[in-house]
């Protein structure tokens, strides 16, 4: 068995979760499966900081389907991944109206017959997380940032595994339980606050994720803000 | 032995910006057997730009809005390379080499969210999109630099007439040159910052004067393009005398230089009096215009580079009399050292990227040698059938509307006139070429050297000579004097100014024929 020894980690990710086995890796990033089905991760990078999830010196080389444990005794909390921040400010409604556009790409127009019914959109388009997972991704999250109650989405956490892979299912389960991944905590900060460099900053870390699921988030925050009924 | 094999592939209905088709296009060039590779919208210039380089094109069911991809391939498998130009068109490689990068607004709400306090929108899009956002920056209190072209002239009119009335500017379209307080728009030098204004309804004009005043050490607050239309009777010199206005107001600017091509004459008559009311010394430039006696606060000159060092001159407190005839002797001198080796050829061919200098050098050059044909000649009688077959002495400007409509400005992609130099090198007929090559921000990273390569690549036993201007300063990002050496290592006669480079090429030849 191997044991791992992070020298960060998320505030949500405690020692109880017990011993986890490796379902998928990357250059940077170690997604895991707990016994009860949670994901956590093992990450290079801090922009990378998801719920769940610690920051390490470096990985080693793991297999699929390997168990391991990972050491939390006395590893620093670095990473809050609750959104408990203000409201983006009216002013900057002209930047995120234009991440609408982005469901006018070919490849995501598919979410749009789908925009008014936020449960359908699970599971559905390219991506190796589906895209619509992570439109559903950014609607929560701008359903949490504006105070509206994120049960009107109708999204059941508890059938996410059928509908969508596994670790879409996961973000989307961490979203409604109001725990969201480093990149949009920073954004959301961003837009509550005044520094446009910032923000021009933060939202091209977000598209930086994937081929398209950094657009597809943005524009389901933009819709999410739009829809709140604030602006 | 492998047969070439020349294909085209239509993609119907699909729009692309010409860097990404230039790109593509560089790519597929990379691999082994392709000869050729070029991606165009199928406007009617292209088709028969590709037609002229070989391709099949039927284009009985094409439009402007279709994509051509033309490959030209010595192998087998030509397929495979259809399917990776769809597939860079998909997701090009370059596009890695953006991480990490901002994200820029892609609507003007989006920017001005940004940007707030901002005054001027520049706007740069295909054609029949570009009037419609530059009504909108108008609307929005903006001035515009409208840097697109193929916009209509009932568009221009509504867009000025619109923006006169709100107290606004449209510089433009295809106005590809700016300077505002001091930062380069479009294509640019690098010049010093000084007390100099300059209007002018010409792009690479402007550059030529404000490279000709940088190396006479004098530096420009505002260099306002006007487009070329601007000064004809439809439009009637809105923006023009919009300009003029704007450089009379600013207490910073001592000296206004005026620059294009002939204006209409009710036009030149509102911009002369324009400029006497404003109360400031003004030099004007409009070339191949009669010439005219100076008046007490107005200067007349007729060439690009006269007008830098009339502007000097007055800077200076020294007698514009006096200047204007060391700059003749220097002229002079200039057709003085046209003695070159044998000559084989009657012809000579100006293959231009910048309009203005094409203009001028046709100016300068028909005091020598006549008649002169091209794509923009000085009288419409000599407009050349095809521009692609040049008779005679020909002008050619590759920057005109038929040869960027869907592809990039030569000045910021070379290679389509360094294939017609080669073409025009190996044309038994052709004595001498007369090119420019455009510096500074917007234009290629090194254009000299699609030049030079294909100046080596010529099969003609007594090549051309060769005479060039290269317009730019020592600032500019693409080393001069590298693209100097450049030409020179192949034999091409560097000169200090276009108007010097035209009398040289043009003297070559007339002393042949004398």
């Amino acid at each position: 068995m191997i044991h791992l020894y992070p020298f960060e980690r998320s505030f949500d990710w405690n020692e109880e979760i017990g011993s986890l086995t490796v379902k998928r890796t990357y250059s940077t990033v170690v997604n895991l499966k707990s016994d009860s089905g949670r994901r956590c991760s093992l990450l290079l990078k801090t922009e990378d900081y998801l719920p769940r999830s610690a920051l390490i010196e470096a990985l080693p080389a793991l297999e699929k389907g390997q168990e391991i444990v990972v050491n939390l005794k006395y590893v620093a909390e670095g990473f809050d991944p609750n959104c408990l921040i203000d409201s983006p400010k009216v002013k900057w409604k002209d930047l995120w109206l234009e991440w609408l556009g982005f469901l006018e790409q070919e490849e995501l127009a598919v979410l749009l017959d789908k925009i008014d019914k936020p449960e359908k959109m699970i599971g559905l388009g390219p991506g190796s997380t589906p895209a619509g997972d992570d439109f559903v991704v950014g609607l929560i999250m701008a359903f949490k940032l504006t105070g509206n109650d994120s049960n009107e989405l109708e999204i059941d956490r508890n059938t996410l595994v059928g509908k969508t892979e596994w670790f879409s299912s996961e973000m989307i389960r961490d979203a409604l339980d109001g725990k969201f991944w480093r990149r949009g905590i920073e954004l959301a900060h961003a837009l509550a606050g005044d520094d446009v460099a910032k923000i021009l900053e933060k939202t091209g870390k977000i598209l930086e994720w994937g081929h398209l699921s950094g657009k597809a988030w943005l524009a389901g925050l933009a819709y999410g803000l739009e829809q709140s009924g604030v602006y | 032995m492998e047969v070439p094999m020349k294909r085209i592939e239509v993609v119907k209905g699909e729009y692309y910006d010409s860097v990404t088709l230039m790109l593509v296009a560089k790519e597929l060039k990379k691999i082994e057997g392709v000869g050729d590779a070029a991606l165009n919208m199928a406007t009617e210039a292209n088709i028969s730009i590709m037609r002229a380089a070989g391709f099949e094109v039927e284009n009985d069911f094409l439009s402007p809005d279709d994509l051509l991809i033309g490959i030209d391939f010595e192998g087998e498998g030509i397929e495979k390379l259809f399917e990776a130009a769809r597939s860079y068109l998909a997701c090009p490689p370059w596009r890695k080499e953006e991480s990490d990068a901002e994200y820029s607004p892609v609507t003007l709400s989006g920017a001005l969210t940004v940007l707030p306090e901002s005054n001027l929108a520049l706007i740069s899009l295909p054609g029949k999109y570009a009037a419609a956002e530059a009504m909108k920056a108008l609307k929005r209190g903006l001035n515009v630099m409208l840097y697109s072209d193929n916009v209509s002239i009932e568009e221009e009119i509504e867009l000025k007439q619109f923006a006169e009335k709100n107290d606004l500017i449209v510089m433009g379209p295809d106005c590809g040159t700016a300077v505002i307080n001091g930062k380069g728009l479009g294509f640019s030098n690098v010049c010093p910052t000084g007390s100099i204004g300059i209007v002018g309804a010409s792009g690479t004009g402007l550059q030529e004067v404000m490279v000709q005043l940088s190396r006479r050490k004098l530096g420009v607050k505002h260099a306002i393009g006007t487009g070329g239309r601007d000064v004809k009777s439809s439009v009637g010199g809105i923006s023009f005398l919009k300009a003029i206005k704007e450089l009379s107001e600013d207490s910073e600017i001592s000296i206004i230089a005026a620059v294009g091509k002939p204006p209409a004459p009710e036009v030149r008559k509102k911009i002369l009096e324009s400029l006497k009311e404003s109360g400031k010394q003004s030099v004007i430039c409009f070339m191949g215009d009669a010439s005219r006696k100076d008046e007490e606060s107005l200067f007349y000159t007729t060439q690009l580079e006269e007008c830098a060092v009339v502007v000097e001159a007055l800077h200076e407190g020294v007698d514009v009399t006096l200047a204007r005839e060391k700059l003749g002797s220097e002229y002079a001198k200039v057709s003085g050292n046209s003695s070159t080796g044998e000559l084989s050829g009657r012809y000579l061919r100006g293959l231009f990227t910048g309009g203005t200098l094409c203009y001028e050098a046709q100016y300068i050059a028909q005091s020598y040698i006549n008649p002169i044909y091209g794509n923009a000649p000085l009288r419409k009688d000599l407009k050349l059938e095809n521009s692609l077959k040049p008779v005679g002495h020909s002008f050619i400007d590759y920057g005109e509307d038929e040869f960027t409509q869907g592809r990039l400005h030569p000045m910021m992609d070379p290679s389509f006139r360094a294939e017609q130099l080669k073409k025009q090198s190996e044309d038994s007929s052709v004595a001498v070429i007369l090119l420019d090559v455009v510096l500074g921000y917007g234009s290629a990273e090194n254009p000299s050297s699609d030049l030079v390569e294909a100046i080596r690549s010529v099969k003609r036993e007594i090549k051309p000579v060769y005479v060039a201007y290269v317009c730019g300063t020592d600032r500019d990002p693409q080393d001069i004097e590298k693209q100097r050496s450049l030409l020179e290592s192949v034999g091409v006669i560097v000169c200090e100014s276009n108007a010097r480079a035209a009398i040289l090429a043009a003297n070559i030849l007339s002393r042949k024929e004398r």
